[in-house]
């Protein structure tokens, strides 16, 4: 029986999920955190601890075990194990992502500088630092553009600015935002700040698996909510796209370009961009899946989920299909409408029987405290569609988000 | 939760007459809040209590402060001058009122509160039905069947349990079909990102290692509910 080792972050949503479908191909699993587990003496064989902020230990780590275990594939679930899972596969001789190439493809500005350089259509770009003024950083901006982070996920952070003075409120809020506990232990990276220009059009992200340099497109995801700022919280996913045919193979063409570009030859690619009248534009290329629970938008043959078909993948099992099923899906991940502590969800009933809404997975907590965007990130919950067309999906997800009411008290009430 | 040493300062059994006394029609529901439920249940028997302990004090006082260092960890107070803190929720109850913080309340919302009538003396209780401290012990049924459930009852006793309460955790066992075993998880296991990693790789995995017949161990534990989980996801 193939060992596969699963980099499994404990702040992940994917757990659940590439869990079920390494059972379900009844592989040896072990399960790697960056802490361990407390199971972890009783079963030293599935559960093991590894360094993933440092990808170079991490492998030692990694090698040391695999002296008693072999490992036959290894896999990142999300963003935070990508380095060290190509780290890792290098030392065992697996195969695997160059490491600088899932490097260059985490880092917003070496992406943007890799992309250009290859005459890739990318928003104008400058890096920054949180020592800088952005007063004096204004003389030479065009408006409107965004500050992102170079670190953060799930738009925490990213907020557009129209003028002089809203860039500088901006970049003060971002610097404060860097400066929260969780963001400056990030380390260096924590400490720049990426301005680029907003490109205005609609948003969509495209799923696929790369195998041997050649991209494979499970999905294309639009994002029917408009993300105009000045925060970008996503909302909607919705699949398959309603653009025209050929715009969705000039966004295929312009991924499978960006991956070649940075390096990027195996595994799962997320890949977001904006598309407007003058073209396809990229933002981001990742090498991983999508993340949340947005997955299970997915389903693949015959009731094959996307993890399935990475861990199928990374296993060298044959893949019996990666035809996305006919019917139309989508997830919304539920905002959070403002500030406060979670005290009450109510409608879920009625959510749920809205015609087409498949499944409501709350992941925010009664009693948590909720900190919206551009300083929070998590999202309340997910809520899951499918039907006959993606206009149908998007309704659905409307109005079963419509039905759910979500009591936010006050702090300190 | 017996009571703090000062309410036994005076006679329980005096009734001296209740100037607080008053009717409160919606009991338990925040001042100014509109909803139908109240935060904390206080039978008539625990009301009776406190009124008679509040008024036994001199001079007499209107308030007492709830507050909860966690799921299932409750402390209550006299409030000598009976006036919240701005972050105060009011409870109100005929005759007194209820005092808890905003920390507080996430775990006191929903919980009652009892007196207990017990040999020697009493003692308030509180008890909270989503409480993830309140351990599931079932006896195991008679028969063959219930040799199994032993074993199962014993292995997560001396073997899981003892770890996962590192990370404030429990598991119980709550039945056992076939081959198929169901647990609950509590405490920092329950909402916990990494349950499943627990329940699969670990919990699973021992019970197989000593009962090879088990094929699956099921969670029935209602993770939505988990109030103070031990790893919570965050990232996209």
């Amino acid at each position: 029986m193939p060992r596969l080792l699963l980099l499994t972050p404990t702040t992940t949503y994917r757990a659940e999920d590439f869990l079920l479908a390494a059972r379900k191909l009844g592989v040896d699993l072990t399960i790697a955190t960056e802490h361990a587990s407390t199971l972890a003496r009783q079963n030293p064989a599935g559960l093991l601890a590894l360094d993933f902020a440092h990808p170079e230990a991490a492998a030692r780590q990694a090698v040391r075990f695999a002296e008693t275990h072999p490992v036959d594939a290894v896999v990142g679930v999300d963003d935070a194990t990508a380095l060290s899972a190509a780290r890792i596969s290098e030392a065992l001789k697996l195969p695997h992502n160059p490491v600088a190439a899932v490097a260059a493809a985490r880092d917003k500005h070496r992406t943007r500088q890799f992309l250009t350089a290859a005459g890739l259509p990318m928003p104008g770009f400058r890096l920054c630092s949180v020592e800088d003024d952005p007063a004096v950083l204004t003389s030479d901006l065009q408006f409107p553009c965004v500050v992102k982070p170079l670190v953060l996920s799930a738009s925490r952070g990213v907020i557009r600015a129209d003028d002089a003075a809203g860039f500088v409120a901006a970049y003060q809020r971002l610097i404060a935002i860097l400066r929260a506990p969780d963001a400056a232990a990030l380390g260096e990276a924590a400490r720049s700040i990426l301005v680029e220009a907003f490109i205005p059009g609609r948003e969509v992200a495209l799923e696929g698996l790369l195998d041997g340099g050649e991209l494979r497109v499970l999905c294309l995801f639009d994002k029917p909510d408009p993300l105009d700022g000045p925060f970008f919280e996503e909302t909607l996913y919705v699949t398959p796209s309603r653009l025209p045919a050929e715009r969705q193979r000039e966004i295929a063409a312009c991924v499978a370009r960006a991956a070649a570009v940075l390096g990027l030859v195996t595994g799962p690619i997320h890949a977001e961009l904006r598309v407007n009248d003058a073209g396809v534009w990229i933002l981001e290329v990742n090498p991983r899946s999508i993340g949340g629970r947005c997955s299970r938008t997915l389903r693949f043959g015959a009731e094959m989920s996307l993890e399935e078909i990475i861990l199928r993948h990374a296993l060298r099992l044959e893949i019996p299909s990666l035809e996305r099923e006919r019917s139309a899906a989508g997830v919304m991940m539920l905002p959070i409408p403002h500030g406060g502590v979670l005290r009450e969800v109510r409608g879920q009933a009625d959510a749920l029987a809205i015609p087409g809404v498949e499944e409501l997975i709350l992941t925010a907590r009664l009693g948590q405290r909720l900190v919206p965007l551009p300083e929070g990130a998590p999202y309340l919950g997910f809520l899951f569609a499918r039907g006959e067309t993606p206009e149908a999906v998007e309704a659905s997800l409307r109005a079963g988000h419509a039905r759910l009411e979500f009591r936010i008290d006050p702090e300190g009430e | 939760m017996g009571i703090g040493n000062k309410w036994f300062g005076r006679g329980q059994g005096e009734e001296p007459e209740n100037p607080l006394a008053e009717a409160v029609s919606r009991e338990g529901i925040p001042v100014g809040l509109n909803q139908d439920t109240p935060v904390l249940e206080i039978t008539d028997l625990a009301k009776e209590r406190i009124r008679a302990v509040l008024e036994a004090q001199e001079p007499p006082m209107t308030a007492i402060r709830v507050a909860a260092m966690g799921p299932g960890r409750y402390a209550m107070n006299l409030e000598p001058n009976g006036e919240p803190d701005l972050t105060d929720t009011v409870l109100p109850y005929a005759g007194f009122k209820v005092l808890v913080d905003a920390q507080s309340l996430t775990f006191v919302e929903g919980a009652s509160l009892d007196y207990v009538e017990q040999f020697g003396g009493g003692g308030f209780k509180f008890s909270h039905p989503n409480d993830p401290n309140a351990r599931v012990r079932k006896e195991a049924p008679e028969g063959p069947e219930g040799e199994i459930w032993r074993q199962i009852q014993q292995i997560l006793e001396e073997e899981i349990n003892p770890a996962v309460a590192g990370h404030g955790g429990f598991i119980d066992l709550i039945d056992v079909q076939g081959n198929t075993v169901f647990v609950k998880m509590g405490g920092g296991c329950q909402g916990c990102g990494m349950a499943n990693v627990t329940l699969k790789q670990g919990v699973e995995t021992v019970l197989r290692s000593h009962l090879p017949h088990i094929e699956e161990v099921l969670d029935t534990t209602d993770h939505a509910g988990g109030r103070n989980p031990y790893y919570a996801p965050t990232t996209k």
